[in-house]
């Protein structure tokens, strides 16, 4: 029942760096986050090792390391949920830091995969591609980054809720080049009848608000008016006051208690953008922040330094480690 | 909640018809709250006809003579509020509410209102506002139990969409607020006809005619009673009200529940923060639907939209309009 920050092995996951080559920080951190999912009661079902490799149904040893992942083409591994149900594929697309996600909320996957091409689902409908394009006999990333040398990531993972998690990095005492790699979020308040009560996010590379930016990358199953469900664009919603003043960086510290006043996000699909829609929830984790910082600050909020500033996010923090 | 109407001396405060007078509709809307205040167990504390002040008892009458006045507490005996006609004109209206302290009835006279035992606590909601005339419908209801909510609407009769609302008193309050608010209300009254309430609503002080007010971060060197604003969700910058925002406006339909409406509790704040979630006003997912739409959520026609896109908790009867 906790976010999952460390790995037993002691390989970093608030603070990862990898400078050993350019774009080396978006595999090592893959590979950490395939690592920290395990830690947190994912298990990894099925991989390929990618071009010139091989399938396995399974990550013994692991199979699928950061060199694997530097270096082979189309390198795969699908992650199942603690509650075998929720399945995730990542892929490795034609260079190091382009990316392909497909998710499956249940079903299930075949077992028809192969070193350089992720398995299809058992129900077609239960899947839909989070990241990147193409066809998964063709696949075609999704630049993870616009950081190539430098700069910090994190990655995290919770237990329990839904098993969000998330993976970001940035140049630390900047704002720019900020990335939210990834974010699989929980949603607070979903409606019972919700078969994936998560939103799916990727923002990058980062110029704006990131509150913004995620209005356009945060996707998700949402009933549309046929009463099906549909894998689309749930925008994010951030609160205003004065009908139309974005209230981020504007709220400042609660004069109660002096710590920064926060707000989670409103997620749903808009009837007139998308021809449909409905009100998704409200976020778990992340919150937008009232006192705008440098990015990587860390942030008392319930607990000490429970939270880390991405910007004008706010990410779970495990209270101890401040990035170095 | 328990919501009560109040029908007596053939007023219905349902489906109260209102011509349209300078000289009488603020009158009539400040007799039938009166009335539904009073059968909810509020008390007076003062009042006046503009001639002569009474304490303890209701010399108010119905309003129609210059300078009238009365102070209710809620049935509690903590929180006070005000009416009082124009000091010249018969359809200007002032309120005064005080959250704690009481009121110093050895102060005020016949033409102004006490004020409150604790000066601090003396807050004038507005004063002296010119209030719309304008013909139709009033619906009027509190609620007799704790935290004792209540509200008047009204608006053009057959008013389609948001276009021409009109006057409201809603006393609202809150849940969700900061463990150390001690003033969970907000008082908003609205007095003049706009086809863009959420916008003039939910800019609050900075409106003409809008007023949402209370306290924030009452207890602290911050604390100020003022202006409070509705704060909405906005999910793009476009310039197009109908894609801007997800509440209000973005979410017309529950597809999860197959009905037509998605309701969400406004919430209330101000530039420093939130204050807290409101009971009594819901934004409806999209404009539409004409003033007096019933909505069956939990139990039949508990809910009522005004202004075309809030609804307000409603008492199960048919409203015509």
């Amino acid at each position: 029942m906790a976010w999952i920050y460390k790995l037993t092995d002691n390989s970093p996951t608030l603070n990862i760096r990898d400078n050993s080559t350019n774009y080396g920080l978006i595999p090592t951190m893959m590979y950490t986050l395939k690592e920290c999912m395990k830690a947190a009661g994912w298990t990894c079902i099925a991989c390929g090792t990618g071009t010139g490799g091989a399938v396995y149904a399974d990550d013994t040893g692991p199979r699928i390391t950061v060199t694997v992942l530097k270096s082979n083409n189309y390198a795969w591994f699908a992650m199942r949920a603690p509650n075998n149900k929720k399945i995730i594929m990542f892929q490795r697309c034609d260079y190091m830091y382009y990316w392909r996600i497909r998710v499956i909320y249940d079903g299930g996957i075949n077992a028809d995969g192969t070193a350089t091409k992720i398995p299809t689902a058992v129900v077609s409908t239960n899947s839909a591609v989070w990241l990147g394009g193409g066809t998964d006999a063709a696949p075609t990333g999704l630049m993870m980054t616009s950081a190539p040398t430098g700069g910090v990531a994190h990655v995290a993972c919770d237990n329990a809720n839904n098993y969000s998690f998330y993976v970001c990095s940035y140049v630390e005492g900047t704002k720019a080049t900020i990335a939210v790699e990834l974010c699989m979020e929980a949603l607070t308040n979903p409606d019972v009848s919700d078969v994936d009560p998560v939103v799916y996010l990727h923002c990058q590379p980062y110029y704006g608000w990131i509150d913004t930016e995620m209005t356009a990358n945060t996707y998700g199953w949402y009933k549309g008016v046929a009463g099906t469900y549909v894998f689309g664009n749930i925008p994010t919603a951030t609160c205003c006051y004065k009908y139309n003043t974005t209230w981020t960086g504007a709220m400042g510290a609660d004069p109660w208690t002096g710590y920064d006043q926060c707000l989670p996000l409103l997620y749903g699909a808009n009837w007139y953008l998308y021809g449909g829609g409905c009100f998704k929830g409200w976020s778990t984790n992340l919150h937008v922040i009232g006192t705008d910082r440098t990015t990587g600050s860390t942030r008392t909020i319930a607990t000490t330094m429970d939270k880390i500033q991405i910007q004008s996010l706010l990410f779970p923090w495990d209270g101890v480690t401040v990035p170095a | 909640m328990n919501l009560i109407w109040h029908d007596a001396e053939n007023n219905s405060t349902i489906n109260q018809y209102d011509a349209g007078s300078a000289l009488t509709s603020l009158a009539l809307r400040l007799s039938l709250l009166k009335r539904v205040l009073l059968a909810a167990g509020w008390t007076v504390v003062a009042s006046s006809n503009g001639t002569t002040k009474v304490v303890g008892s209701d010399n108010s009458g119905t309003f129609s003579v210059l300078n009238s006045w009365i102070i209710l507490c809620d049935p509690a005996g903590v929180r006070c509020v005000g009416f009082q006609v124009g000091t010249s004109y018969k359809d200007r209206l002032t309120v005064k509410y005080v959250a704690a302290g009481g009121i110093n009835t050895t102060t005020g006279s016949a033409t102004a209102m006490c004020d409150a035992n604790v000066i601090a606590e003396n807050c004038v909601v507005l004063s002296n506002r010119p209030v719309c005339e304008c013909a139709g419908y009033i619906h009027a209801v509190a609620d007799t139990t704790a935290p004792y909510g209540f509200y008047l609407i009204n608006a053009y009769s057959m008013q389609s969409q948001a276009a021409s609302t009109s006057f409201c008193i809603v006393y609202d309050p809150l849940t969700n607020c900061h463990a150390s608010e001690t003033d969970p209300y907000v008082l908003v009254v609205y007095t003049d006809n706009t086809n863009s309430i959420v916008e003039l609503v939910a800019n609050a002080s900075t409106a003409s005619m809008a007023f949402a007010s209370g306290w924030q971060f009452r207890g602290t060197a911050s604390a100020i009673f003022g202006g409070i604003n509705m704060i909405t969700w906005r999910c793009n910058t476009s310039g197009d009200e109908n894609i801007r925002h997800l509440f209000p406006k973005g979410i017309p339909a529950d597809t999860h529940r197959g009905q037509e409406a998605t309701f969400m509790p406004v919430v209330w704040g101000g530039q420093k923060g939130v204050k807290g979630k409101s009971t009594m006003l819901s934004y409806a997912g999209s404009i539409y639907k004409t003033y007096g739409t019933t909505y069956t959520v939990s139990s039949t026609r508990d809910r009522i939209l005004w202004g075309g896109i809030f609804v307000l908790p409603w008492v199960g009867q048919k409203v015509i309009m």
